[in-house]
């Protein structure tokens, strides 16, 4: 079991060659992060989905490596091993939060903004995909104080959480109803 | 005078045989002419230089054969005759429909076998004749006036009198040789009805209504032998009479010391939870200071006011020795807080935070 994240050689800046490795794998660039949300909001949503999706994943798969084979690890190992990738990739400082049974990611001072944040959810959602093979939707509960709460959960929860956000429910109200609602269905 | 008479006869003698000599095939074949082709010319009469030859027509062909080549003497003055009217209406009329028919026979003879001309199909000349025959029955259809198309400017043509006059019946024939409805259908007849009842007639008899009597409702003996109670003076109402029952006025006091207590603000379950504390037991000497406010109000009307309420001793109650108390390490002066069990959920690792987080639903 990894003791932590261990940012030693994560990144190398080959310049003699000009090019960039992330963990040993060239072929990374580094790209001002307006350009990037610029190019990702000219997209259609699907291509934009996709160019996230494939971020995520990699990074899951960067998360797989450093947790090995360590089913059980623990909440805190899990949240440092993934947050270490998500400030590699400079998308921000990622956190947990548990509400009751909700697991809630927090991302502080991503670069993308409020712009950014349909980005990030599904950054969140393809690397637990892909490191930990649940299918899972990340849904932006809030954003304030340059804070993103994302409340992972299924995606049927997931669009009931947001009909209830758009219907006018504070996010802490909707985190109280679906604890007392799944405690009433169980 | 008599020779002149005798060719006179012998003339009209002639002019009868010849009349008689018809040919059938020739007759049907102008009917059949007079169907497919406009009517012949109509057949112009020969100078009167030109000699008359009188023949018969025979066989199918157009074979003319010559009976008598005797040629006609001209006639002189001496040839007039004056002949009666009698002698006149006598005469047959002439008939030109033979001489049509003799004309126009050649020309629906089959051509020969080396001719050119369109010839109509061995198999559908039986259709043909049946279709040129029908003609033959409506005779007066051949009478009527060819239609004429008129030129486009030249406006509605007047249809040829008797045209729609003669095919179509009358209206008013229609009608009348109609059966009546109850014949055609449109109602059931009274074979199909079946037996029905006749009803009679109104008479005169004059119709009277039976006026119901008022008559005493008598309640029928009950078999269960119950007795019926009296019914009260007012009924449905409030019987200031009617005395409480009996354990009333203990939980009206009761219930009035909670209230002065400031109990009744729990739940059920907090109120039956901080009953059985031992701390509610030693505030119960409080409940006697409260009890004569209580016993000097009346609880109904026209009642006397109730003696104070001593509530007995547990000992008293129960008949058991008095039980251990212990007092409660809790905090005087307030209401006790009730707690909800802490959440037995502590998720140890992140796959089941996830996984419970997941699991979360909403209705």
């Amino acid at each position: 079991m990894p003791a932590g994240f261990d940012p030693l050689s994560s990144v190398a800046f080959d310049l003699r060659r000009g090019a960039i490795e992330l963990r040993g794998v060239a072929g990374h660039v580094l790209v001002p992060a307006d350009a990037l949300l610029s190019l990702s909001l000219a997209a259609d949503s699907e291509t934009s989905r996709d160019f996230a999706a494939r971020l995520g994943t990699d990074l899951g798969r960067r998360l797989v490596e450093r947790l090995g084979e360590t089913p059980n690890a623990s909440i805190e190992l899990v949240l440092e091993l993934l947050a270490g990738e998500f400030s590699l990739l400079g998308l921000g400082l990622l956190g947990l939060e548990r509400w009751g049974r909700a697991m809630v990611l927090t991302v502080r001072g991503s670069p993308f903004g409020a712009a950014g944040d349909a980005l990030l959810a599904t950054v969140l959602e393809s690397a637990l995909q892909r490191a930990f093979g649940r299918d899972a939707a990340a849904v932006l509960l809030v954003r304030e104080e340059g804070v993103g709460r994302f409340l992972v959960t299924s995606r049927a929860t997931g669009e009931l959480i947001r009909i209830w956000l758009s219907s006018g429910s504070s996010w802490a109200d909707a985190l109280t109803r679906l604890q007392r609602e799944t405690g009433g269905a169980a | 005078m008599s020779q002149r008479l005798a060719r006179l006869e012998a003339l009209l003698e002639r002019v009868r045989r010849n009349v008689q000599t018809r040919r059938p095939r020739g007759v049907a074949a102008s009917r059949a002419s007079d169907a497919l082709a406009p009517p012949p010319p109509p057949v112009e009469a020969a100078p009167p230089d030109v000699a008359m030859t009188p023949f018969s027509l025979t066989g199918e062909v157009s074979t003319l054969e010559i009976v008598e080549n005797e040629t006609l003497e001209p006639l002189g003055e001496g040839d007039l005759v004056e002949v009666s009217s009698d002698l006149l209406d006598s005469l047959p009329p002439p008939e030109t429909q033979s001489w049509e028919a003799s004309q126009s026979a050649p020309a629906e003879d089959e051509p020969p076998v080396s001719s050119q001309r369109p010839r109509i199909a061995p198999e559908l000349e039986p259709e043909l004749e049946v279709g040129l025959s029908a003609p033959s029955d409506a005779p007066v259809a051949d009478e009527r006036e060819p239609l004429l198309t008129p030129p486009p400017e030249s406006g509605p043509q007047e249809a040829p009198a008797g045209l729609f006059t003669d095919g179509g019946p009358e209206v008013e024939t229609l009608v009348a040789d109609s059966p009546p409805l109850s014949q055609s259908g449109a109602f059931p007849t009274p074979e199909q009805i079946g037996q029905a009842v006749e009803l009679e007639e109104a008479g005169d008899h004059p119709l009277e209504l039976d006026v119901a009597q008022a008559r005493p409702r008598t309640v029928p003996p009950s078999e269960e032998l119950e007795a019926l109670l009296a019914q009260p003076a007012a009924a449905a109402m409030y019987d200031e009479a009617l005395a409480p029952p009996p354990g009333a006025r203990e939980e009206l006091v009761a219930h009035d010391r909670r209230v002065s207590s400031g109990v009744v603000a729990l739940d059920d379950l907090e109120d039956e939870r901080t009953s059985e504390l031992p701390e509610f037991q030693s505030e119960a000497p409080a409940f006697p200071e409260a009890a004569p406010r209580v016993a000097e109000a009346a609880a109904f009307p026209g009642e006397a006011p109730a003696p104070a309420y001593v509530p007995p001793s547990a000992s008293e109650a129960t008949g058991m020795a008095a039980p251990e108390v212990f007092a409660p390490a809790l905090p005087r002066g307030g209401l006790p807080e009730l707690k909800l069990p802490a959440a037995s959920f502590r998720a140890q690792t992140f796959v089941e935070l996830l996984d419970a987080s997941i699991a979360l639903r909403g209705s």
